[in-house]
């Protein structure tokens, strides 16, 4: 695999997250202004959401306990 | 049987895997403080926002704290890679993103003082959380600036655990702002 190959696979779980995390934050904004029921739930739901995504994606919550990566 | 080179491989655990653990250990206290600030905003306040909160720059600033955690991202990979150059590049973009953050805040509170000051219910939890967040904010632009300075001299070519570290603790306070977020301007 060539040096820009690697670092586009390196890349993509980042743009991945990082576009999911600017569709779910619109996604609330729209929810608040919308001023529908239930949007407190909904609201609660996309933010444990967006921790997640970052949990995973930016944080490698699964790699705490390995030894590289 | 007292030193590791006697215990099976098994049984030992790595440097990293002890730093990583003592890293996450520090998020799970840190959370406790956050959480409990939250709750303290909806036991007061219930589900009510300020009329007077500016949605537009609460959306603003978050959209660039979430941009910053991609630049940091990128960062950590660059120093896994040895890569002195671009670890350096997107440290300083993540930073610049950082401080146009917190002049956001800033700005909200030059409005705040006046919409609703720190002595009203409102202010008092609007002040505290962003306070709080902010100081976090600020505390990780410093982590940041000196990881910045020591990757421009390469000291961190042999060992990315230094950026690993500031980087996860940026992240950790853009998953803070994840739920202080809709707490303070939406609902």
């Amino acid at each position: 695999m060539t040096e820009i190959a690697a670092k586009a696979v390196e890349r993509s779980p980042g743009v991945t997250a990082i576009v999911s995390l600017a569709v779910l934050t619109a996604v609330e904004f729209v929810v608040s202004s919308a001023d529908i029921s239930g949007s407190l739930a909904m609201l609660t739901v996309i933010a444990l959401v967006k921790a997640a995504v970052i949990l995973s994606a930016f944080m490698h919550l699964r790699n705490v306990l390995r030894e590289e990566g | 049987m007292t030193t590791t080179e006697t215990l099976p491989m098994e049984h030992t655990t790595s440097r990293l895997q002890i730093n990583r653990i003592g890293l996450w250990l520090f998020f799970f206290s840190e959370t406790m403080l956050f959480a409990g600030i939250l709750v303290t905003r909806f036991t007061l306040l219930g589900t009510e926002v300020h009329e007077e909160v500016s949605q537009t720059i609460g959306l603003i600033i978050t959209a660039i704290l979430l941009a910053s955690s991609y630049t940091a991202f990128r960062a950590e990979h660059a120093a896994h890679r040895g890569d002195r150059e671009e670890t350096t590049r997107y440290l300083s973009m993540t930073l610049g993103l950082g401080a146009v953050f917190v002049a956001g805040v800033a700005f909200e509170w030059a409005e705040a003082f006046s919409a609703f000051p720190p002595g009203t219910e409102f202010g008092t939890v609007f002040f505290t959380m962003t306070g709080i967040h902010a100081f976090h904010v600020i505390t990780g632009l410093i982590f940041l600036a000196l990881l910045w300075n020591n990757s421009r001299q390469g000291r961190y070519d042999a060992d990315a655990w230094p950026v690993e570290a500031g980087v996860k603790y940026w992240h950790f306070v853009d998953v803070v702002w994840v739920f202080f977020y809709p707490a303070l301007y939406l609902l």
